[in-house]
């Protein structure tokens, strides 16, 4: 197929020039009367010489890109998959790709520190729409000016309310070779923790400039990933700390259920490293030795998790993060002892969930140097984290966050959105409450009515 | 033209079909097809056919299932629940009933659709739509790349992969599914009157022609004013049952 000539038109929509040229696809900026922003047309190659893939893959992305929402995602603008030149058109991206963050050295801490929480929100927000990318890597991922990831290309993805055209493939995995999960190897497409497998991949590249498998080619290799440890980062990257390698490589367990439970989670050991608990995984400094090697390959267990028996947003709903506001000055026992099992109630129903226990310091002015502030803020922590171990929840599972503000309900929300809070716990305010700290009935009623998630009002029986 | 209701098996359950064409014409169904089975089982056989013959004559699409086809032929090889069910509705109609039936096609290209009561392949035997080596025939025999059955009253949809090889899919509701028609598609709607699969709500769906697209739809209705109905108009207890179970 020829390369479109800027000016020329297919249907609304004028060719201004063209992009990229690679794979199965050429991909152009076109521009149409009705809309102002700038648009990116893909079109499929066509002909005998292209790979069959190429057009499923086409397919696919003109089924699943309308149905995706979200500031992760291109906003569909058309498609017309039966032309005779094919085409799907969405929104540019303005961005960085992040490929060209690939550096030979390595990014410092707090870029990839950043970069991992944004792409794992990214995937959080795929999976609650019940789609799976399958092919994550640096070139699928735009970052914008506000840190916020963008996916692009969902050519291999799987969205489990609509018809998998890659549900059957013996001959092939489908995926790009150095970032699939071992479970994509096998043909498991319907587990959104494979996407965590692609970030961890994409993580350790950007720490350390190299890929953790290689670029395997036969299936034997591809196949490593199973058995194989990576260099350890931290070996290639000595600066880096133990937790960052721990989050990594619970990212590239070769058993999907050995790593995070859900994207959210990811995100939330990124925002919170000191809550993480370092095993042996963040603390290997050394590569295995050959014989190891030779050990574990020379009869390679292929062991695979359960193919998962519910959609992405089902999975992911069963892993909530809980978020609870405490008053550090309510002292009824009933009032206290009402809210305690309403946290342990939500938490036990989901064995994977996390709770933040906020305590939220209202003050006159944000910002402002206080006298005394560090030392009130001491001793909140103090009394937040006691709050929390009377619960007997384990320490990686919960997390203590004292925050000061002039708009208690806001920071809330604020907290629940970029955290994806599945649920905020509060306790219902008291019709003779007169304490300036105590959650006032209007907070309650602004986190009800703007919360992007349920919130569970506390009221203690009679 | 845009959007194609596609009913099947509405067996003589009337206020399937009300609930029905309701929900199809608030999603703005323009045109109505009918895949047979309109009678048998159901306490409502005349009503549903001086509904479909004026549908008919409005230039909608009505095909001949096998349930019709036994009002005229008589109930042969039907499962003795069937038999008695047709045996009770012979005697309802009119000659012009049984005119209308017999005027009925077993299939109808509706490009990019292939619409039939049973499979495409020798759509006269009845053959159910629901196995690899049938939907394949069907295939073979269709000039069009999707078909559109009923009979098995379950909802499905099928396609085929890249190595020629049928796979199924279990539609969500209510969930726009794009079709290529690069690829060959065949789904069965399910049935309107007398669901099967655990859930007694109708179950159809709708079609639409410009954006290639089909939509499976679930639409409860006033189950226990036709079970009413079969249980005071003499038909077999057994059939109330099974519609209140959705078997």
């Amino acid at each position: 197929m020829d390369v479109l000539e800027p000016g020329t038109h297919v249907d609304r929509f004028i060719i201004k020039e063209l992009l990229y040229s690679a794979g199965g696809a050429y991909l152009y900026e076109v521009e149409t009367k009705e809309i102002t922003t700038p648009l990116i047309m893909k079109i499929p190659k066509l002909g005998p010489s292209q790979p069959v893939f190429g057009l499923v893959s086409f397919e696919m992305e003109c089924s699943i890109l309308p149905v995706l929402k979200g500031p992760h995602v291109p906003r569909f603008i058309a498609a017309n998959p039966l032309a005779i030149q094919p085409y799907v058109v969405m929104e540019k991206v303005i961005g960085e790709p992040l490929i060209n963050w690939v550096k030979p050295l390595g990014l410092p801490l707090t870029k990839l520190q950043t970069i991992g929480t944004a792409i794992a929100n990214a995937a959080h927000s795929l999976h609650r729409q019940d789609t799976i990318h399958l092919d994550i890597k640096p070139d699928n991922l735009i970052i914008k000016a506000d840190n916020e990831v963008v996916f692009i290309d969902f050519g291999f993805a799987h969205h489990s309310l609509l018809p998998d055209l890659f549900s059957d493939n013996p001959r092939q995995a489908v995926g790009s070779t150095p970032y699939i999960a071992p479970e994509q190897i096998e043909h498991i497409r319907l587990d959104p923790r494979s996407d965590q497998f692609a970030i961890g991949v994409t993580l350790y590249q950007l720490a350390t400039g190299e890929l953790p498998f290689g670029i395997p080619v036969t299936l034997k290799e591809l196949r490593q990933r199973h058995w194989l440890r990576p260099t350890p980062i931290r070996h290639l990257r000595p600066d880096l700390p133990e937790w960052f390698q721990e989050i990594v490589f619970t990212c590239l367990e070769p058993l999907a259920e050995k790593r995070f439970a859900s994207t959210a989670l990811l995100a939330r050991a990124f925002s919170d490293p000191d809550s993480i608990i370092i095993t042996e995984r963040g603390k290997r400094s050394r590569p295995d030795s050959l014989w190891v090697r030779l050990i574990k390959g020379f009869r390679p267990a292929i062991e695979v998790s359960p193919v998962p028996q519910y959609s992405p947003s089902e999975q992911v709903s069963n892993v909530p993060l809980i978020a609870v506001l405490i008053d550090l000055e309510e002292h009824q026992p009933e009032r206290i002892k009402a809210l305690r099992y309403a946290v342990l109630r939500a938490m036990e129903r989901h064995p994977d969930s996390h709770l933040s226990a906020l305590n939220i310091i209202e003050v006159p002015l944000e910002g402002a140097q206080e006298s005394g502030a560090a030392e009130r803020h001491h001793k909140h922590r103090i009394l937040l984290e006691h709050w929390l171990r009377q619960l007997h929840i384990p320490k990686e599972r919960c997390s203590a966050h004292i925050i000061e503000t002039t708009d208690m309900a806001q920071k809330t929300i604020d907290f629940a959105k970029n955290n994806f809070v599945d649920v905020i716990i509060v306790l219902a305010n008291q019709e003779s409450s007169g304490s300036f700290l105590r959650v006032n009935r209007s907070t309650v009623t602004r986190l009800v009515e703007e919360a992007p998630c349920s919130v569970h009002v506390v009221r203690p029986a009679n | 033209m845009t959007r194609i209701a596609l009913f099947s098996d509405i067996h003589a359950n009337f206020e399937a079909f009300s609930a029905c064409e309701q929900h199809a014409l608030q999603e703005k169904a323009e045109l109505f097809a009918f895949l047979g089975d309109h009678v048998g089982y159901g306490p409502d056989p005349e009503r549903i056919l001086d509904r479909l013959i004026k549908y008919r004559d409005e230039g909608h699409i009505v095909l001949l299932g096998n349930h019709d086809e036994a009002c005229l032929t008589g109930p042969q090889q039907m499962s003795h629940h069937a038999r008695d069910a047709i045996l009770w509705t012979i005697p309802r109609l009119q000659n012009y009933h049984f005119e209308f039936i017999s005027s009925l096609p077993f299939t109808y290209e509706l490009p990019p659709l292939l619409l039939t009561h049973a499979s495409a392949h020798e759509p006269e035997g009845w053959h159910y739509l629901n196995n690899e080596e049938e939907i394949k025939l069907s295939f073979k025999e269709a000039e069009q790349p999707i078909v559109i059955a009923g009979h098995v009253h379950h909802q499905m949809l099928y396609f085929e992969d890249g190595e020629k090889n049928i796979q199924s899919f279990i539609p969500t509701p209510g969930q726009v599914i794009p079709l290529s028609t690069r690829r060959r598609w065949a789904a069965t709607i399910g049935s309107l009157g007398q669901p099967r699969d655990g859930n007694s709500a109708s179950q159809y769906a709708l079609f639409d022609n410009e954006q290639n697209t089909l939509t499976f739809h679930r639409v409860p209705y006033d189950i226990d004013r036709t079970i009413y109905k079969i249980y005071h108009r003499g038909l077999p207890p057994t059939l109330a049952e099974r519609l209140s179970k959705g078997q």
